[in-house]
């Protein structure tokens, strides 16, 4: 290895390096560093982590769990990003990533999903792309309507490996509704044909969950028909872009229960929130075993709630499921064991509810986009270039 | 002795002349000399120029592994891959030349694998010394503050 190697050589090695080491060996030298921000690089770097079962991430392929949250205290607010290590009986931090955006005065940004490596982040109508491995941001051009839309949906399209953001626009009272999408790689904003969208208008969307959930390269949300208040999931599949519907049997859930799609353990599950003063009563956890499949779909665990202001946010690998309880305060997260149904504190406090937890995954999409430069004084205030 | 050999067995010859008589299935497994074979511009030896006999040696017994235990546990076949290629590096070096010119693709993919675990903690003095070939008083004489910045730690 001492004289040198051939440069398709040189490919086939860095493209098997963790992101943090790909970060530090673009100094080696220039052509190294072309190579590694080239876009075919990044995109088969990509390709690589994704299909191959001997990639191995930065941090060794622990299990490691992502934790976004925002603090606002009257002096400081602080966006954090934390990846926490799930074993058996402990959730311990692991590390703190650097979150490179700040939102100031308390004007958090929505998360709309973490899919694939990115997060996807708005505030009125910025949207934000970010990728915590490298540190890297950026920001989209504003979207195309002009309206504040009901319903966002991140995530990853695996044929043409890109990310893409849709957004439906409801206008009140009138029967149309608008879809919006945005391609990373097309880099802009498209408005979708009104006619194969048509059927929409019947559908109304359950609006009490603002995470949608990604999954086989589809986001889904719960919904029911406006006639029959038939339940139905709804998926919008981000390679075709066209959306489909998944007519669930009655009884699932009712026009009075609060229902959030979500992906527990790598399946489409279905959080169904009984409502009792002041709280909750109770939280049933629907998954469906095989994706595609209603028959599939089956109770797993009834979260009891009794009362109390709380979110269910995931599942770690041992079936403990993942709350966000409200105290006095603020929120905290904590873990509910169903064996012996006790909620136990896990010390993790912030101000604000929303909070994604996910599976911590990492690429070098963006790294050759350039940084987006926030200002002192959050994002929506002076126009400034967009670089 | 080519009326010696059996039917499906082939002849290949090292630089350095050595010959070693392998199966056809296991020889194929290079693509350089499947498309040899394919278009029948093989006679009985195949010349191996640029490989030298304890190179061909251990590309043989690593062909000759993945041919045997395709039927076995992947997992066996992963440790045997991770052990094959623990060597020095210039019997690494002198493999990955060879698995490139003769188009090997699971003894490349082994390979560089293992390269990559071996780099992925080391400082950008390290890497540029053994990948671009940087002399320790180039290093230390091009641009200072640069070679500073480089190997800041990225944590």
């Amino acid at each position: 290895m001492s004289d040198f190697i051939p440069d398709e050589i040189v490919v086939e090695i860095l493209l098997r390096l963790p992101t943090k080491s790909l970060i530090k060996f673009r100094t080696v030298s220039k052509s190294w560093n072309s190579l590694i921000t080239s876009p075919n690089f990044i995109n088969t770097h990509l390709t690589h982590s994704l299909t191959s079962n001997t990639y191995i991430n930065s941090y060794d392929n622990l299990p490691l769990m992502m934790v976004r949250q925002y603090d606002s205290t009257f002096y400081n607010e602080t966006e954090n990003c934390k990846l926490f290590l799930d074993s058996e009986d402990s959730f311990d931090e692991y590390k703190a990533l650097e979150f490179p955006i700040k939102s100031y005065y308390h004007h958090f940004f929505w998360a709309i999903e973490y899919a694939k490596g990115l997060f996807c982040l708005f505030k009125k109508d910025r949207f934000f792309l970010l990728n915590p491995s490298i540190r890297k941001s950026m920001a989209m051009p504003k979207p195309m309507i002009n309206k504040p839309a009901r319903y966002h949906g991140f995530g990853f399209d695996p044929r043409t490996n890109d990310y893409k953001v849709v957004r439906i626009v409801d206008f009140y009272g009138e029967p149309t509704t608008r879809i919006e999408v945005y391609s990373l790689n097309a880099g802009s904003w498209k408005i979708l044909s009104g006619a194969s969208n048509s059927f929409l208008d019947e559908i109304t969307i359950a609006f009490f969950g603002r995470f949608t959930s990604y999954l086989e390269g589809a986001v889904h949300f719960p919904g029911y028909m406006k006639i029959s208040n038939d339940p139905l999931i709804l998926s919008f599949d981000l390679s075709d872009e066209v959306f489909q519907t998944m007519l669930l049997p009655d009884g699932i859930f009712g026009l009075k229960t609060m229902v959030i799609t979500s992906v527990l353990g790598g399946l489409l599950s279905l959080l169904c929130y009984e409502f009792a003063s002041p709280g909750y009563k109770s939280c049933s956890i629907w998954i469906m075993k095989e994706y595609g499949v209603v028959d599939s779909l089956y109770k797993q665990l009834t979260v009891d709630l009794s009362g109390r202001i709380t979110r269910v946010l995931g599942m770690r690998n041992n079936g403990h499921v993942l709350l966000d309880v409200k105290t006095a305060t603020d929120w905290v997260l904590s873990s509910y064991d169903p064996s012996d149904q006790q909620i136990k504190n896990l010390g993790i406090h912030a101000t604000e509810c929303p909070k994604v937890v996910d599976t911590y995954e990492e690429n070098l999409i963006l790294l050759n986009k350039p940084n987006y430069a926030f200002s002192r004084w959050g994002v929506s205030g002076r126009k400034r270039k967009d670089r | 002795m080519s009326s010696s050999l059996e039917k499906n067995m082939l002849i290949l010859r090292s630089s350095d002349g050595e010959e070693f008589i392998v199966p056809e299935v296991v020889a194929v497994m290079s693509k350089a000399i499947k498309n040899m074979v394919e278009d029948e511009c093989a006679s009985n030896t195949i010349p191996v120029p640029n490989v030298d006999a304890n190179i061909l040696a251990m590309v043989i017994e690593f062909c000759k592994k993945h041919d045997e235990s395709e039927a076995e546990a992947a997992s066996d076949l992963k440790t045997f891959d991770s052990e094959f290629v623990n060597r020095g590096q210039e019997a690494l070096y002198d493999l990955i030349t060879a698995a490139n010119f003769r188009d090997v693709k699971e003894l490349l993919d082994a390979l560089c694998q293992n390269v990559a675990e071996m780099i992925k903690g080391k400082s950008v003095h390290h890497i540029r010394i053994q990948f671009l070939g940087y002399q320790l008083f180039e290093i230390l004489t091009s641009n200072f503050i640069w070679n500073i910045w480089c190997d800041r730690d990225f944590d």
